[in-house]
């Protein structure tokens, strides 16, 4: 199945969670994703996800805009960590941009903000 | 006896006494009036239990079912319209045989209910007026024992409902105390109304009364989130969410909450209910992984830059020997060439005196063709010679700059340098490049001195701005460029800015810029070992570090980085 194919899927299943994807550069991706990050949203969104990896090309760039994102689950958290650390294998920079404030607060708390790359 | 008076004693004794006794009252009642030896009443109730009352007894009797068939046998032809009369006839396993018996059905046979009166006496006959009284009263006993019976019913039923009520809030209540999980109530405006005694432990509170009243989201760390979890409950009737509360030592718990909704039959919300899953130690595995993961994974993109790092510089030193070989090759033969070379251009610049000599000594007209021609000649030569002085300073900057590369020059020590001066001094040196082309903005701030070799790194510094030069000057703009130079200290560190608004590097070259006899230039203009030769000095002779800042269109930003450790 297609990225977009899983995308248009994910948010038909999720209604809490909208998730977009836009390809303005030949080696940058930004992905919105926004409203509510839960333990189910946060799972589907991880296996979509690592398959956008898989397509991208190494030494690209991944940037999250998660300037609509207004909660986030603890797994939430961990799909960003899975994340960071499959793209680091294939030399992907992830970059997290517009966090909120309640949002970075849980990442923070986790104790793992410092190992992101955070934009404003 | 009047039969009214009769019927109206019976109701009466009915209505003194509304226990079953009240049967056999009556029994005894129709003995005396009727002036009956026996006087019975048989009756199945609603839940199948067949009852005997009786005249002369003490207590209600429950009849075996075969004793009940019995009387049904005997009393089969009986029916409320039509009474009969029978005997000899004993009252299966109670009571005397009597020789006359007259009986009568107290329902109809669609009815649920079903019993029968029977009175009994030895001495004389049943007599019509009797039998149809017995019938009359059978109605009247018929009508206050169905009423009773659903009377009874109904009190089973709400004792039985009060039992299961009290079982209900029995197993509620145990469910509440006993649970593991945190469960509490709230009102319609999410005040808390109840915590059980795990939600109190879990939180650090001792009593109910620390709890009981305040809003639930002062018991969060952020109380933004029950928002979030109170829309969705209400867009869906219950959710499962997580959260973080906060214990009243300010300690966290991660928790998962589930909470429902109970609302009045109008609609309105009574109670929100909750039930919290404690998850901390959960999170706290995960959290460990991540950690793991992440850090595991830093390591390995540092273990890889290092690992290109050392292939670049392996590059670079394996260069930098051939360089080594070539320029001390080249630079014996290229010795004695220049000096030929001058010696040469000496030798005929003494040719063209002595020719204007011997024209000026007066020559014969021919003679004199002879040697203008001869001038001539030798002035072409003389053009060769300069034309060559250009090609040996192009081969010696280039012998050089491989010299410089591969450290031949490297017994020079490190001295005092200022960096600011320095590049005041090669500004100097470099404005015939910069001045048609840019403007020069210097912000230097106050920076130590540090330890370093000078000339090296001032050839950093031309390098660079030569650089910016070119491409503010390749980039063919309207207007004319501008580059920035900038020194701060910084943690420990000189930082050293030179910033041009050029064309930027483009994304597919940038691995290469370092990158030995790589040119971008065209030929004659560089030999593509500036900017490696400058890597060279800058990080393996001084420690430091390059940083390149590049955006097409927009220009390029080199950053030196000099650790001043080496400071006095």
């Amino acid at each position: 199945m297609d990225i977009s194919a899983r995308v248009a899927e994910f948010n038909q299943k999720n209604q809490l969670a909208k998730l977009f994807i836009e390809n303005p550069e030949a080696e940058k991706w930004i992905v919105h994703i926004d409203g509510e990050l839960d333990l189910h949203s946060s799972a589907d969104a991880q296996s979509l996800l690592e398959a956008l990896l898989e397509e991208m090309p190494g030494r690209s760039t991944l940037i999250f805009n998660l300037g609509k994102l207004v909660y986030i689950s603890s797994t939430g958290v961990g799909l960003f960590a899975n994340l960071v650390v499959a793209a680091n294998k294939r030399r992907i920079q992830v970059i997290l941009q517009k966090l909120q404030p309640n949002v970075e607060q849980v990442f923070s708390l986790l104790g793992i903000l410092s190992y992101f790359t955070i934009e404003k | 006896m009047n039969p009214e008076k009769l019927l109206l004693q019976i109701v009466l004794l009915y209505a003194k006494d509304n226990t079953e006794h009240a049967d056999i009252l009556v029994a005894n009642e129709l003995c005396r009036l009727l002036k009956a030896k026996t006087a019975a009443i048989f009756f199945k109730d609603l839940s199948g239990i067949y009852h005997l009352r009786f005249s002369g007894s003490m207590y209600s009797i429950k009849l075996t079912s075969a004793h009940w068939k019995e009387v049904e046998q005997t009393l089969t032809s009986a029916s409320c319209e039509d009474p009969c009369t029978f005997g000899p006839w004993q009252i299966p396993a109670f009571g005397e045989t009597e020789t006359y018996w007259t009986g009568c059905a107290l329902f109809s046979a669609k009815s649920a209910l079903q019993g029968y009166i029977v009175l009994g006496r030895s001495d004389t006959p049943w007599d019509e007026k009797t039998i149809a009284l017995l019938q009359e009263i059978a109605k009247t006993i018929a009508t206050i024992l169905a009423i009773r019976m659903k009377l009874s019913i109904s009190e089973y039923e709400k004792k039985k409902l009060i039992e299961r009520l009290s079982f209900n809030d029995k197993r509620l209540r145990n469910l509440f105390d006993a649970s593991p999980n945190m469960i509490y109530t709230c009102d319609g405006d999410d005040y808390i109304t109840s915590m059980n005694p795990a939600g109190l432990k879990a939180l650090g509170y001792t009593s109910q009364d620390e709890v009981v009243g305040k809003p639930f989201k002062d018991l969060l760390y952020n109380p933004e989130d029950r928002n979030i979890g109170l829309k969705r409950l209400f867009e869906t009737g219950s959710t499962t969410y997580e959260t973080i509360l906060k214990g009243k030592d300010e300690r966290l718990i991660y928790c998962m909450e589930s909470i429902a909704v109970l609302r009045d039959e109008n609609g309105k919300i009574r109670e929100l209910q909750g039930i919290i899953n404690d998850i901390t130690e959960r999170i706290e595995k995960e959290r460990e992984l991540w950690r793991t993961n992440l850090e595991l994974s830093e390591l390995y993109s540092k273990l890889q830059k290092t690992q290109e790092l050392m292939v670049q510089q392996e590059k670079l030193a394996s260069i930098g020997q051939l360089a080594a070989g070539v320029a001390h090759e080249i630079n014996n033969p290229l010795g004695f060439l220049k000096s030929n070379h001058s010696v040469t251009s000496k030798y005929v610049t003494k040719a063209q005196e002595l020719i204007k000599e011997l024209i000026e000594s007066g020559l014969s007209e021919q003679s004199s063709a002879i040697a203008n021609q001869l001038n001539k000649q030798i002035e072409k030569i003389q053009e060769i010679l300069t034309e060559s002085a250009e090609g040996f300073e192009r081969i010696i900057r280039i012998v050089a700059d491989l010299k410089t590369f591969s450290r031949i020059d490297q017994g020079e020590g490190f001295a005092e340098y200022d960096v600011n001066a320095g590049i005041e001094s090669t500004l100097v040196v470099a404005w015939n490049e910069i001045k048609y082309v840019a403007d020069v903005e210097k912000q230097l701030g106050p920076i130590p001195k540090i330890m370093a070799r000078g000339n090296e790194l001032n050839q950093v510094w031309l390098n660079m701005l030569v650089n910016a030069a070119q491409a503010i000057e390749g980039a063919k703009k309207e207007e004319r460029g501008r580059i920035i130079i900038k020194t701060w200290e910084e943690r420990g560190h000189i930082m050293v800015s030179i910033k041009d608004n050029g064309p930027g590097i483009p994304e597919s070259i940038r691995k290469k810029i370092f990158d030995p006899f790589f040119t971008t230039k065209e030929p004659g203009k560089g030999t593509g070992l500036g900017l490696s030769i400058s890597y060279n000095i800058i990080v393996e002779t001084h420690k430091g570090q390059i940083i390149v800042n590049t955006e097409p269109g927009a220009g390029t930003e080199f950053v030196v980085i000099l650790p001043i450790t080496l400071t006095h």
